[in-house]
């Protein structure tokens, strides 16, 4: 076909990429449970990379587990046991993610469209929600659902400081099924209200029955008033996204090799860790247990005593490990010790 | 609608090589960290809003 031939006609709009702004909505990318299914806390209780829960009742128990939904990867989350608190602020956050700044800012003002696949066993109004970045704004809709598979599609207008700069802070927050009945409710819907409201009055309570769930998948935020289909990214490409903000740099390999470096005095050795991507910001460090490495030089082999990140940055923080005394100077290899370690780099918001 | 991080046993760490502050080292959740000095990094937000409101103590390395 000649170049002078296409038009409108001739390029199926459906098909351009970038339109999507959530990372990881097809819920491909899990790296810190590898699949496995997770209690959800009080904190933050990531479910899959880059999409979150928590449970801030004392009451019930809410699991969370990757799953899969037609012929994708899902988020899945099941009241194992019934929540039966949700007075006051007690809250069941449903699942949420948090698009960085920078991302979204140009959506400021603009109509936008957040379209998703949800599964239930329940039928009621499952609540969908945009807050602003400071949680001071809040648009919330209840989507009628029924027992099966429902596609979902929300259009609204941002407000003009939604998103309040073009820096690597949180833009905005998008949560749907949260459970509350009290501080979190607003009788309104389809507006945007003051307050921080992330659900209605006529919303349903899912989780307060043991053994309803939601189950989502291909979570779409988009420009304009309407819900394309959604764009399926590669597994390369979404991990990559992913580890903007979370880096797994082993998960249950004996002897996996973390980095080279050497002994600065007789106790504390430093290597670097190249990164695979420019983090959002400094990571934290967490692992495991210092059982779980060794330091190897000289032909032997020690357990750090203190794992920390010495020097920070984006791309190649770092890393001191303290061992018993060694030699000054020598080259060490550091490596996980059994199958029970992991040690992750976090710049989540 | 705070984080809720559940944080103990912060110490501020040194670098040996510079003698200067690198991180602060906790158990947040239940697990052990090693957090940078950036304000942007959410462990250490919410590590100053702790010991802003009070409730948490960061010990000086040994």
């Amino acid at each position: 076909m000649a170049v002078s031939t296409i038009d409108n006609n001739g390029v199926n709009l459906g098909q351009l990429g970038n339109r999507n702004m959530i990372i990881n909505g097809g819920m491909q990318v899990d790296q810190r449970n590898g699949g496995a299914a997770v209690t959800v806390g009080s904190s933050n209780t990531f479910v899959a990379d880059r999409i979150v829960s928590r449970n801030s009742t004392a009451t019930g128990t809410i699991t969370g587990q990757q799953s899969t939904l037609g012929n994708s990867k899902s988020a899945k989350l099941t009241a194992t046991a019934a929540v039966t608190d949700l007075t006051a602020v007690a809250f069941v956050h449903g699942l949420f993610t948090l698009p960085e700044a920078q991302d979204v800012y140009h959506l400021n003002g603009q109509t936008v469209t957040l379209s998703f696949v949800v599964e239930t066993n329940w039928t009621g109004n499952l609540p969908v929600n945009i807050r602003s970045h400071d949680d001071a704004r809040s648009y919330v809709v209840d989507a009628a659902v029924v027992s099966g598979i429902n596609n979902v599609s929300v259009s609204l207008t941002l407000e003009a400081a939604t998103v309040d700069a073009i820096d690597n802070g949180k833009g905005l927050t998008i949560t749907i099924g949260f459970n509350n009945e009290a501080t979190y409710q607003t009788a309104t819907t389809g507006a945007w209200v003051a307050g921080n409201k992330l659900t209605s009055t006529s919303s349903t309570q899912w989780a307060k029955t043991t053994g309803n769930f939601i189950n989502i998948t291909n979570l779409q935020l988009e420009a304009g008033d309407t819900a394309t289909p959604f764009e399926h990214r590669s597994y390369g490409d979404e991990l990559a996204r992913c580890q903007r903000y979370f880096n797994n740099l082993t998960y249950g390999v004996s002897n996996s090799a973390l980095f080279v470096g050497a002994y600065y005095n007789t106790i504390s050795l430093y290597g670097n860790i190249s990164l695979p991507t420019t983090m959002r910001v400094s990571p934290s460090l967490t692992y495991s247990a210092l059982a779980d490495f060794k330091a190897l030089s000289n032909g032997g082999s020690q357990p750090p005593t203190l794992i920390v990140v010495s020097a920070h940055g984006t791309e190649r923080p770092e890393i001191q490990f303290n061992t018993s005394a060694r030699t000054a100077g020598h080259a060490v290899f550091t490596r996980t010790s059994n199958t029970s370690a992991w040690m992750h780099l976090d710049a989540e918001l | 609608m705070e984080t809720n991080m559940n944080i103990t046993d912060a110490t501020q760490g040194t670098d040996p090589m510079s003698g200067d502050p690198s991180s602060i080292q906790a158990t947040i959740d239940g697990q052990l960290m090693s957090v940078p000095l950036d304000p942007s990094n959410r462990h250490y937000a919410e590590i100053m809003r702790q010991v802003e409101a009070g409730t948490l103590v960061i010990a000086e390395a040994e």
